[in-house]
């Protein structure tokens, strides 16, 4: 029912219901277009996507379970884990696409734990992922002694540099993952259950969903986001780096947050999110480019964020009477 | 199935942390910087684009066209990377281009650190002074630079392959001369404390290197204990008041940097030892300085990042004026040709003309 109500409205007011941040992003690159010539050129519009993809479907991972009225922090340290189990696995000789699954596996290991550990032992989202958060953190840096590693494979430029149809590989990889999280939160029994977790009244009721269950399946969907975001990112780097995702955590929440999902009763999706990841780092970019010191930028990318999530909450709440 | 699931996620998590118990001293991790350059000559100083070294430095080069240079740095809370800026706009000054400073919004963070350099590329920089935050992960943004014709001058931490040029201190060569410089005040005889660097860090494990090297010309003297402060002023406390219970006839304490040198000369003094112990760091930095000038350390190594900075602009700006290249890639600097030890006999001098901090 959610999920089609949702849908109609998409379809009935196309560019009337876009959500603010479609407006804030689209002020912000003409400003960033007139502020600085090599702005809006096609090579730097492509870094822009590149370079926001880990963050991307880190952010999908945080927005479905900011949906359930969760966080969880530990998500930029298990990018930071997979980048390093990864290259680890290969160095001791594992082929590299099967240590690519075996990685890929530990990750949703790793959020399913976070989801026994809420759901089962009823400890709260913000301490369970919190411990996991040092533990991962410790774990990679001592499986590395605090030093990236570097290793060289083909697969590596082959991920970061290959365009398919002019749009670079990472960004189709994020594409697909989006439609797995799409269909997986809009057409199936665990998607209803996040927004049933959330508390939204019109979603499907508890009734008949094992809350303890869908928490597993919902972490462990999240810890599989972050070990593709891990494995393009390390990729990117060419080498493990076992401290790259700290705090990125945090940005996918005011992904989300921007991109109109709410912390109370289940409301947002990941579509809102794109658009948040894309403000964020078309504003790092654009600030780089138009040269303000970086002492400024913390303190106006703070300021824009907090910007957009107020003017996203008043507009929704208007349009909502 | 929950149990299952339970079961599997903890041998899952055992076996991770068995490995990493196992494996803690890094098999084969990122220590494949490039060979620092001590079998060779070193560089003729007389021949270097600059003259003088820390604040003091200049040059005769003049840029023929008005070049775009960033300076691109591991963050601008570290006064080792705001003086890096500093140097260079210096340089702009002196030598007539543009200096554009870019630093990561989130500190030390290789990923921002690899978008600022594609940043720098496409603003048609002309050239880049980076200090890499990590020698592996920099490497693909590098060849992107190079790529793009734009030479990058990397100082203190060096890329993993060599780039236009390296400069910045031979961590090594510091590690020598400063246990020169301290075996020297004690007589080249006696018993000795290192305070080590962070575990894993380049730097820390060439500077170690390079004090053990120069401690082989002295078999007199014996290294009593050697233990990480991570590079940290409280913990270079807390490290050598443990280590001064066991060890009160020591002579000397060489600390991995001025700031866990420090810590060993607040030890030292609490423990009623001042004067009795010869003490050394690296950097030069304020506080350091300020200990060489009351006496609480003995010799500290200018690592005068304003100065580095400085001579990799120049190197650069001759590049972009006729192709001049650096005479080879690791030019460092300030190395033992430049003076760069810091005692009491020259400290003054330092303080009011060189010093970097200022």
């Amino acid at each position: 029912m959610q999920a089609e109500a949702v849908r109609g409205n998409r379809l009935t007011g196309f560019v009337s219901g876009l959500p603010p941040v479609a407006w804030i992003l689209f002020v912000m690159v003409v400003v960033f277009s007139f502020a600085s010539p090599n702005y809006f050129e096609l090579r730097n519009i492509s870094n822009i996507f590149i370079q926001s993809m880990p963050l991307m479907l880190v952010a999908f991972a945080q927005t479905i379970i900011v949906l359930t009225e969760g966080i969880d922090l530990s998500l930029g340290t298990q990018v930071s884990f997979v980048s390093v189990l990864w290259i680890l696995l290969c160095q001791y000789g594992v082929p590299i696409l099967a240590a690519a699954a075996i990685t890929v596996a530990v990750s949703m290991g790793v959020g399913a734990t976070n989801g026994l550990i809420i759901g089962k032992g009823k400890i709260p989202a913000f301490i369970a992922t919190l411990g996991m958060q040092y533990v991962l953190y410790s774990t990679s840096l001592l499986l590395t002694a605090g030093a990236s590693i570097s290793f060289s494979d083909y697969l590596f430029q082959f991920v970061s540099e290959t365009k398919l149809l002019f749009i670079p590989l990472p960004v189709w990889i994020t594409a697909v993952m989006f439609c797995l999280t799409w269909v997986m939160l809009y057409k199936t029994r665990l998607g209803a259950s996040v927004f049933a977790l959330g508390g939204n009244p019109d979603a499907v009721t508890l009734a008949g969903v094992n809350a303890n269950k869908s928490l597993i399946k919902i972490y462990g969907f999240a810890g599989l986001l972050t070990a593709v975001s891990g494995l393009i990112i390390t990729c990117q780097l060419e080498s493990a780096q076992p401290i790259v995702g700290s705090g990125w955590e945090f940005e996918a929440v005011a992904a989300a947050l921007i991109g109109g999902t709410s912390f109370r009763e289940g409301k947002g999706g990941i579509g809102g999110t794109i658009l948040g990841v894309l403000l964020i780092s078309t504003l790092k970019n654009g600030l780089n480019i138009a040269r303000v010191p970086s002492l400024y930028q913390s303190a106006i990318i703070g300021t824009i964020i907090l910007a957009a999530i107020i003017i996203d909450v008043m507009v929704r709440r208007r349009r909502n009477g | 199935m929950k149990k299952v699931l339970v079961g599997l996620v903890s041998v899952v998590l055992l076996v991770a942390f068995l490995v990493a118990g196992c494996s803690s001293p890094a098999p084969k991790t990122a220590q494949q910087a490039p060979a620092a350059v001590a079998d060779s000559k070193p560089v003729d100083h007389s021949k270097l684009p600059t003259k003088g070294i820390g604040t003091s430095i200049s040059t005769d080069v003049k840029a023929k066209k008005p070049y775009k240079i960033a300076i691109i740095v591991k963050n601008t809370t570290n006064p080792f990377m705001v003086k890096s800026i500093a140097g260079t706009q210096k340089a702009a000054k002196d030598m007539g281009f543009e200096c554009i400073s870019l630093s990561p919004a989130r500190q030390d963070s290789i990923d921002d650190q690899v978008k600022i350099m594609e940043d720098a590329i496409q603003m048609g920089v002309n050239g880049i002074i980076l200090h890499p935050i990590d020698s592996n992960g920099i490497m693909p943004a590098i060849r992107k630079a190079e790529a793009a014709n734009i030479p990058v001058a990397v100082i203190g931490t060096p890329a993993a392959k060599e780039t236009f040029l390296r400069s910045g201190v031979d961590y090594t060569e510091t590690g020598v001369l400063i246990t020169k410089a301290v075996a020297e005040l004690i007589g080249k005889k006696g018993k000795l404390i290192i305070i080590e660097g962070p575990p894993g860090a380049q730097n820390a494990i060439e500077r170690l290197q390079g004090i053990k090297t120069a401690l082989k010309d002295y078999p007199d003297i014996q290294v009593v204990a050697s233990q990480t402060a991570n590079f940290k002023r409280t913990e270079g406390m807390q490290v050598t008041e443990n280590l001064l219970q066991k060890y009160k006839d020591v002579n000397a304490i060489i600390g991995a940097n001025d700031e866990s040198a420090l810590g060993a000369a607040q030890a030292v003094k609490a423990a009623g030892l001042s004067g009795k112990v010869v003490i050394g760091g690296f950097d030069g930095n304020q506080d350091g300085s300020a200990a060489i000038k009351s006496g609480e350390m003995a010799v500290s190594y200018n690592t005068d990042p304003f100065g580095s900075t400085y001579l990799a602009a120049a190197y650069i700006v001759q590049f972009l004026n006729d192709g001049t290249k650096p005479p080879k890639f690791f030019v460092p600097f300030p190395s033992a040709l430049d003076d760069p030890i810091i005692n009491a006999k020259n400290i003054d001098n330092y303080i009011s003309n060189i010093a970097w901090w200022k």
